[in-house]
């Protein structure tokens, strides 16, 4: 099998998700010529005929079969040029790569995922698979906190009502400062989850955002008493080829491509601090 | 081991009859300079005590490859490779080919990459040792004998006007039946020995990571990436795409780590922002993650880095002193430079 040889995917539809002026986030519905199988946390490579290629996490989850998302902020030239495409227009995507998040070991244990802005799509996957009938019995309470720069900044704003009436669940939102009207939480998430009840000793942190905001809240997580190899993260890095060959995306002798994008911190302790 | 016994002539003169057959790649001088190139005809072949000025690295892994075409929403084939002889290899650059096997092709490689596997699979290698070490060689104290490589498919040594070809691979025949001379069953030839203790580092990555004076290492250099362009197992990369007509190509090109943009993110994040961390990739690279990652160092000794570089930085003084640094265990004795 040629790992560098993508297939075409057909976008069905674009939702625009902030609506602040300073991000731009869309999210495509895409067909892929042929079924693409992944797990939570994988990536695809993502080629804009005549621009480039870029690392997108799987915005979706696994078990919608027949379409994938991508949820895309406009940021460098291939997101630009995404940005400028419409439904019925055609990308090329090649992959799953990566490893996944640890369903397995994470079966029977809380789960409290904490996003920070566009950090919610590579969550996205992961939170809408475990809430799948055949998986919520094999994990116990779920608490989510989503924290945005304001509530311009949210992504996947249409979830969140389902995702709160799911069984055993405690969302929360939180927003950088005040603003009229507001009645959800404001404040930097580690300085929230002081303040949130939940079973240190069993439950699994699952983060994704900015790095200043992973960095902070594991620390708050790691004081509050929880072991390290259970706070995940998902990394992003440069990576041009996403088998683990071209050299950029490397942290110590791991690849992030190969050997993450997710990672405990355990794991991350024992790399590097180059990312 | 079968072993041909022939002239110089009659083996350039059998070179020419398969010509129809391979491309060669072999030293011949341009403008005064050594490199392995492609040849027109086999008289072009210098096999002399000189080290080539680059490795053959762009024979299995081209500094430029297209990999890639989509016309009219479909996937393009790219045309096959050329059967080649690359002739007159070092033992280094013989060395270096078993280190970007390993990375693009090897066991624990996961994804194996087509492009370089089939590039590599249509090479024949002939090796040809060194007589004496270069300035600023130090395939010694890397474990590398210079005089000959059992890696090679086959291996020349030069007796007056007649030339010996050692045949280290099987399922050949068809090739190295067309050279004519005596064939004769040889015993194999024994490694060449070598009494120095080899240059690596033993240490874990967190042991060195940020305890060594990278800036001081790496104070002269330029950023010019000469040294990744110019090393026989150096192997990043990027794509880059070209839109014509309608027709989209994807060329797999060199990258360098030196380059401060090598790992800039869309979002102006560089994980690598200053040379020092550059630096430090480079020579963690290929003393510490691929031993980690494949079981072997990915520095042959050459000294190209070392004699191309326009600021003097050197990884071999460089590899010393962080052995120096983390104990006498680790210290190198034997091979001047």
């Amino acid at each position: 099998m040629n790992p560098y040889i993508p297939f075409k995917a057909k976008i069905l539809c674009v939702v625009q998700e902030t609506t602040s002026a300073v991000q731009d986030v869309k999210t495509y519905t895409l067909a892929p010529e042929s079924p693409i199988d992944f797990l939570p946390g994988q990536f695809v490579e993502v080629t804009i005929p005549g621009v480039g290629e870029a690392p997108f996490g799987f915005a979706s989850s696994p078990h919608i079969k027949d379409t994938i998302q991508l949820c895309i902020k406009r940021t460098g030239s291939v997101t630009d040029a995404f940005h400028r495409l419409n439904e019925g227009d055609n990308i090329w995507i090649r992959g799953p790569f990566g490893n996944s998040f640890p369903m397995e070991k994470m079966t029977g244990f809380n789960l409290f995922y904490v996003a920070g802005g566009l950090g919610l799509a590579p969550l996205r996957p992961l939170i809408d698979l475990i809430y799948q009938p055949e998986n919520r019995p094999n994990y116990r309470k779920i608490n989510m906190l989503i924290a945005a720069r304001s509530t311009k900044d949210f992504v996947f704003r249409y979830d969140y009502d389902k995702w709160a009436s799911g069984p055993d669940t405690d969302l929360k939102l939180t927003i950088d400062n005040p603003e009229p009207g507001w009645d959800g939480l404001v404040g930097f998430p580690h300085n929230l989850i002081k303040d949130i009840t939940f079973d240190i000793e069993n439950t699994y942190a699952v983060l994704c955002g900015p790095p200043v905001m992973i960095k902070a809240l594991s620390e708050t997580f790691v004081e509050m008493g929880m072991p390290k190899d259970r706070i995940l993260t998902t990394l992003e890095m440069r990576m041009t080829c996403g088998v683990g060959k071209c050299g950029k995306c490397n942290i110590g002798h791991k690849y992030v491509c190969i050997d993450g994008p997710v990672f405990s911190m355990a794991e991350l302790d024992k790399m590097p601090k180059e990312y | 081991m079968i072993s041909i016994r022939t002239t110089i002539n009659a083996f350039l003169s059998d070179l020419r009859s398969l010509m129809d057959r391979y491309s060669i790649l072999a030293p011949s001088y341009a403008d005064g300079v050594l490199d392995y190139r492609w040849i027109s005809d086999p008289g072009q072949i210098v096999l002399n005590d000189e080290l080539p000025y680059k490795s053959p690295k762009e024979a299995v892994f081209p500094r430029v490859e297209k990999i890639l075409s989509i016309a009219e929403d479909a996937v393009g084939q790219i045309p096959d490779v050329r059967p080649m002889l690359i002739i007159g290899v070092k033992p280094c650059d013989i060395t270096a080919l078993k280190v970007l096997d390993e990375v693009f092709t090897g066991p624990v490689s996961r994804y194996p990459d087509p492009y370089y596997k089939r590039r590599r699979e249509a090479a024949v290698i002939f090796g040809f040792g060194c007589a004496e070490k270069k300035r600023g060689c130090f395939c010694d104290i890397r474990g590398i004998g210079m005089s000959y490589s059992p890696e090679s498919d086959a291996f020349i040594k030069l007796d007056g006007e007649n030339l010996i070809l050692d045949i280290n691979s099987s399922g050949l025949d068809s090739l190295f039946d067309a050279f004519g001379g005596e064939k004769t069953e040889e015993p194999g030839r024994p490694e060449p020995e070598n009494s120095c203790t080899v240059l690596e580092i033993s240490a874990d990555e967190s042991d060195i990571f940020d305890t060594m004076p990278w800036e001081k290492y790496v104070e002269g250099c330029i950023g010019c990436g000469t040294c990744t362009y110019i090393c026989p197992t150096c192997h990043c990369f990027e794509f880059r795409d070209t839109e014509t007509d309608g027709v989209m190509s994807r060329y797999r090109c060199w990258d360098s780590c030196m380059y401060p943009k090598f790992t800039l993110h869309a979002s102006g994040h560089n994980p690598r922002s200053s040379k020092k961390e550059r630096f430090r990739q480079r020579v963690m690279h290929k003393y510490v993650y691929i031993p980690e990652n494949f079981g072997l160092t990915a520095c042959t000794g050459c000294g190209r880095c070392i004699r191309s570089c326009p600021g003097g930085i050197n990884i071999r003084r460089s590899v010393e002193d962080i052995n120096s640094r983390l104990g006498g265990a680790n210290t190198v004795k034997g091979g001047s430079e």
